[in-house]
């Protein structure tokens, strides 16, 4: 195999691929990335088992052929060339050999036909939709997926795609975010588990304005312009939590969402380091955030002004669970729906972009009485 | 029953004097050991600042005790043999506080009984000393003598009038065994006193006044120099100070371990006990460490008179001396054997080192809240970063990519490199995923990581249990679990407890519960395999009677939630899990005393690469 490159491309080619390289790989050639020639163009693949990521660069291909090279040390050595052209030459038993106008460089590659398989797509469903929406979409929902391994459904984020709308959802156990959108919709009604780790993954790799996805039974293809990354589906049943979300929270609370915020971090500083929680007390237009820490001796209490005009009440929340549900809204005003303290907090952006609805679910934690 | 014939008659009489003696002598002098030690008693009580013991053959021909006490006068020395001759009390009441070592009046009785004694004793202002002889309780001599002011009085033939006692004897180097027992026993208690131990002429032991720092190398081996683990503590009941050494120069036999009460050495089966079970972690079977404890107390909490040869004592509150004993030993052993001092190449102004000084400091300020430490004084860590075990990463993700608080997050990147970078200074490695390394100022400290975490999570477990303070997270999936009859039983049982520990748990019938939420503090995992797996884990628990309820159960959530084997820890885990540790009021070892840490000195590496 023989082909000529510019060091930029191949470098954009790699920082695209090798977040699908493992860092401690089980099987050594799991830290290679596969190159090929494919219609007068190199095709890099990587892959940890679970995630693929392939990607398309121009080169200029002299002998068609095929090797696996090892990862970190072609992409170290490369990034630090200036954007020069690099020919590249394998011979039958691997041996690599790149060449620079500033010299020449050789390692020992992998023989293509142990790399393993990429999943075929073939047979599945045919999406399409903005990439811009997915990234928003996996933007709002990735912070509230488990890290659990012992609740394997809730490491990912459930896409349920429907005809007339398209809902986004992830939760921990402990809060729910559902973001739906009507932009996205699918004749057929189909619904999936994407873990988490692909998903960052897929938001940084898509490059191009639209996106074609392809659903199978085990994994999902997300393909922008020279990009394609392939996931395995979490296979499980994602928990019922429409049931879970309360219909008949009424006390609403308007609030600036910066300033919550900013006061929730500061106050958060101040409570106990293991439970992180803080206490909320709404009364009339005004809402008084505490926390102390028994251990430290330390407590901190902030008040600010809110919309606010039902009962007087107290609830107490984890700041951190609190915290990443208030940066997520969007706008400038949140607001907040609640009933009783021992039962789901609900927080939603104030206005909305037409087509699309975001909720999130804060369980709050059962106060008990100041010592 | 024979003679039958004879009744009407007198049967009880009055002993003889000789008779009586050497009944007492069988009880109070068993060995030549016993006469060493008697005379050595009396030695001290005379106020003697020198004291040379002397024997030859193991005390079967010679045990001689030289003081340069006080001396008796001539009336005195022959008064001295008489039975319950004593000049150490005077009434009942001087009973109840003595502070001498002897004070009954029966050894120089018993001793004269069975053996051949010269005395020879001179006080300052007499101008002539007075040389008095006894055989088998028959004064043979009685004539004044030159001689230094004191006393000086040799055994002789110890038993020869006893032939059966004198054949009990055991081997030569058993009996010097136990002279040299009596001798150590009294050169311990009484450090201000020069002694001398002589056996068939060579001299065993010179030890001039020396602090006990120094007399324990002098008497034990100079091993024991280096490893000497001082420990003092003080109530209004009770002083206790003393001495351990290293676990590590444990013998394979009993002989090292000394208990005083007041200057008096005695045994105490229960306490010894108590004490060598503090170094279970730190010995291998069957291993004797040294100890020499001093309890002073006032005489009248304490009473020596129980035992013939003054073995034994009773306490008044024997539950509250040992417990305190048993905290006081534990610490200082805990301390020895602690990392106390983590290295850090840095020590400025951010809340990791600071934390860091408390700790080192902790022992400090322990040692003078009486061990009790307060909770304000906790080192634990302030920073919004740590949210969590395994927050950490997602915090990154959102609060690395919001801009909605600029400043905020900037400060936060710069925190959390400056601390990646500090960590690695201090180095944790994860040995094999179950154990963390770290370095400590002295070498090696290996922590395992399950047993840490199971001691943190079952204080705060018991504290919460007292205070009720953790609140409860509610779930937003409340999880329905179905039990089987005996397990719902033992639900219904332990859920005051169990919910003072955050659980919120609601029972149904049909033996099924629902769980609404958990401890807001910590990340629990599966709920339903974590209630199933407390309750059975408290079963087996019953087996040990000595936990209560609250313990069984803290015990038992703490080993379902602890970090498992075998789980990966990043640094920042690592860190959080040891401060955490050494916050903890015992960090040494987990609930059921399993050592969470085992330390391994430079010395030690270095000796090992010898």
């Amino acid at each position: 195999m023989k082909f000529n490159v510019s060091s930029n491309d191949l470098n954009q080619g790699l920082s695209a691929v090798i977040g699908a390289v493992p860092t401690k790989a089980t099987l050594p050639i799991l830290e290679t990335i596969l190159f090929e020639s494919e219609d007068g163009r190199l095709k890099l693949t990587a892959t940890d088992l679970e995630i693929s990521i392939i990607e398309y660069i121009d080169a200029d291909i002299e002998e068609e052929g095929s090797v696996a090279i090892p990862a970190k040390r072609l992409q170290e050595t490369l990034r630090q060339l200036p954007n020069i052209p690099v020919f590249f030459e394998v011979d039958e038993d691997q041996n690599v050999e790149f060449k620079t106008d500033k010299g020449k460089y050789k390692l020992v590659g992998e023989e293509a036909d142990e790399f393993p398989e990429i999943p075929n797509m073939d047979g599945g469903t045919n999406l399409s939709t903005d990439t811009k929406l997915l990234q928003n979409a996996i933007g709002k929902t990735m912070f509230a997926v488990s890290t659990d391994d012992l609740r394997p459904a809730m490491m990912g984020v459930y896409f349920d795609i429907g005809e007339n709308e398209t809902k986004f959802v992830a939760t921990d156990g402990h809060r729910l975010v559902k973001y739906v959108n009507q932009n996205f919709t699918s004749e057929t009604p189909l619904s999936f588990i994407v873990p988490d780790k692909a998903l960052s993954l897929i938001s940084k790799a898509l490059d191009d304005d639209s996106t074609d996805l392809i659903v199978s039974d085990d994994h999902a293809q997300f393909k922008s312009g020279s990009t394609i990354v392939i996931t395995r589906l979490i296979n499980e049943q994602y928990p019922n939590y429409e049931s879970v979300i309360p219909r008949d929270n009424d006390k609403n609370l308007l609030i600036d969402k910066n300033q919550m915020l900013a006061t929730v971090r500061r106050v958060s500083v101040f409570s106990s380091s293991t439970t992180r929680q803080i206490r909320l007390q709404l009364k009339n237009d005004k809402i008084t955030i505490r926390a102390e820490d028994l251990d430290m001796s330390s407590e901190a209490k902030e008040t600010i002004s809110c919309e606010y005009s039902f009962d007087e009440m107290e609830i107490g929340f984890n700041a951190k669970y609190l915290g990443d549900v208030l940066s997520n809204v969007d706008g400038d005003e949140a607001k907040f729906e609640f009933s009783t303290p021992n039962r789901a907090g609900i927080v939603k952006p104030a206005e909305e972009e037409e087509g699309e609805q975001m909720l999130m679910l804060v369980m709050p934690v059962m106060l008990n009485s100041y010592a | 029953m024979n003679q039958q014939g004879e009744i009407g008659q007198s049967v009880i009489r009055t002993m003889p004097p000789e008779l009586s003696n050497k009944i007492a002598a069988g009880e109070v002098i068993q060995r030549p050991a016993s006469v060493a030690k008697e005379l050595l008693d009396n030695a001290i009580d005379a106020g003697a600042d020198h004291i040379k013991l002397i024997v030859q053959q193991a005390g079967r021909t010679l045990i001689q005790v030289v003081d340069n006490g006080c001396g008796m006068s001539e009336e005195d020395a022959r008064l001295c043999f008489e039975r319950h001759a004593t000049s150490k009390i005077e009434s009942i009441e001087d009973l109840f506080r003595v502070r001498t070592m002897g004070f009954r009046g029966e050894a120089m009785a018993s001793i004269g009984s069975v053996s051949q004694i010269e005395m020879k004793t001179k006080r300052v202002e007499d101008d002539a000393g007075t040389l008095l002889e006894i055989w088998g309780g028959e004064e043979k001599r009685f004539e004044p003598v030159a001689v230094d002011d004191g006393t000086s009085v040799a055994v002789r033939n110890l038993f020869y009038n006893v032939p059966a006692r004198r054949q009990f004897l055991k081997t030569d180097a058993t009996e010097l065994k136990h002279i040299i027992n009596a001798f150590q026993n009294s050169a311990l208690a009484n450090t201000n006193i020069e002694f001398e131990l002589h056996a068939d002429g060579d001299r065993m032991y010179h030890l001039p006044k020396q602090d006990l720092k120094e007399r324990i190398p002098a008497l034990f081996g100079k091993q024991y120099k280096a490893s000497l683990i001082p420990f003092e503590e003080e109530t209004s009941y009770v002083k206790i100070h003393g001495m351990l050494a290293d676990p590590k120069l444990a013998k394979k036999s009993r002989g090292e371990q000394f208990l005083f009460v007041n200057g008096r050495p005695f045994q105490h089966r229960y306490l010894t006990y108590v004490i060598l079970s503090l170094f279970d972690t730190w010995t291998r079977q069957n291993e004797y460490p040294f100890y020499a404890i001093y309890f002073e107390i006032d005489p009248t909490q304490v009473d020596v008179n129980v035992h013939p040869a003054k073995l034994e004592v009773k306490f008044d509150d024997e539950r509250s001396i040992i417990q305190l004993a048993r905290s006081v030993i534990k610490k200082a052993i805990n301390e020895y054997f602690a990392v106390p001092d983590i290295e850090t190449s840095e020590r400025v102004e951010n809340d990791f080192d600071l934390s860091l000084d408390q700790f080192s400091n902790r022992s400090d300020s322990q040692r003078n809240r009486g061990g009790k430490t307060d909770p304000i004084n906790i080192p634990s860590r302030i920073n919004f970063r740590k949210s969590g075990i395994d927050g950490e990463e997602s915090a990154e993700r959102l609060y690395g990519g919001t801009d909605t608080d600029g400043d905020y997050s900037e400060e936060e990147q710069r925190q959390s490199s400056a601390k990646q970078g500090q960590s690695r200074d201090r180095g944790f490695w994860q040995l094999h995923n179950r154990y963390i390394l770290t370095q400590t100022r002295t070498g090696l400290c290996v922590i395992d990581q399950h047993a840490a975490h199971k001691r943190i999570i079952f204080e705060k477990a018991m504290s919460a249990t007292e205070e009720s303070l953790p609140g409860t997270q509610q779930l937003l999936f409340a999880q329905t679990v179905e039990l089987n009859a005996t397990e719902f039983s033992l639900l219904k049982e332990l859920l005051p407890i169990i919910q003072r520990m955050g659980f919120s748990i609601q029972l149904l019938s049909g033996n099924t519960s629902i769980i609404n939420g958990v401890p807001a503090d910590i990340e629990i995992g599966d709920e339903k395999a974590v209630l199933r797996d407390m309750l059975q884990q408290y079963r087996e628990l019953t087996k040990k009677p000595s936990l209560d309820a609250r313990k069984r159960v803290a015990i038992a959530f703490a080993s379902r939630t602890a970090i498992p084997r075998g789980k990966k820890l990043s640094e920042q885990e690592m860190e959080m899990l040891i401060d955490q540790l050494f916050a903890c009021n015992e960090p040494y070892h987990d609930p059921l005393e399993k050592p969470t840490l085992v330390t391994m000195s430079m010395d030690e590496m270095k000796r090992r690469f010898r």
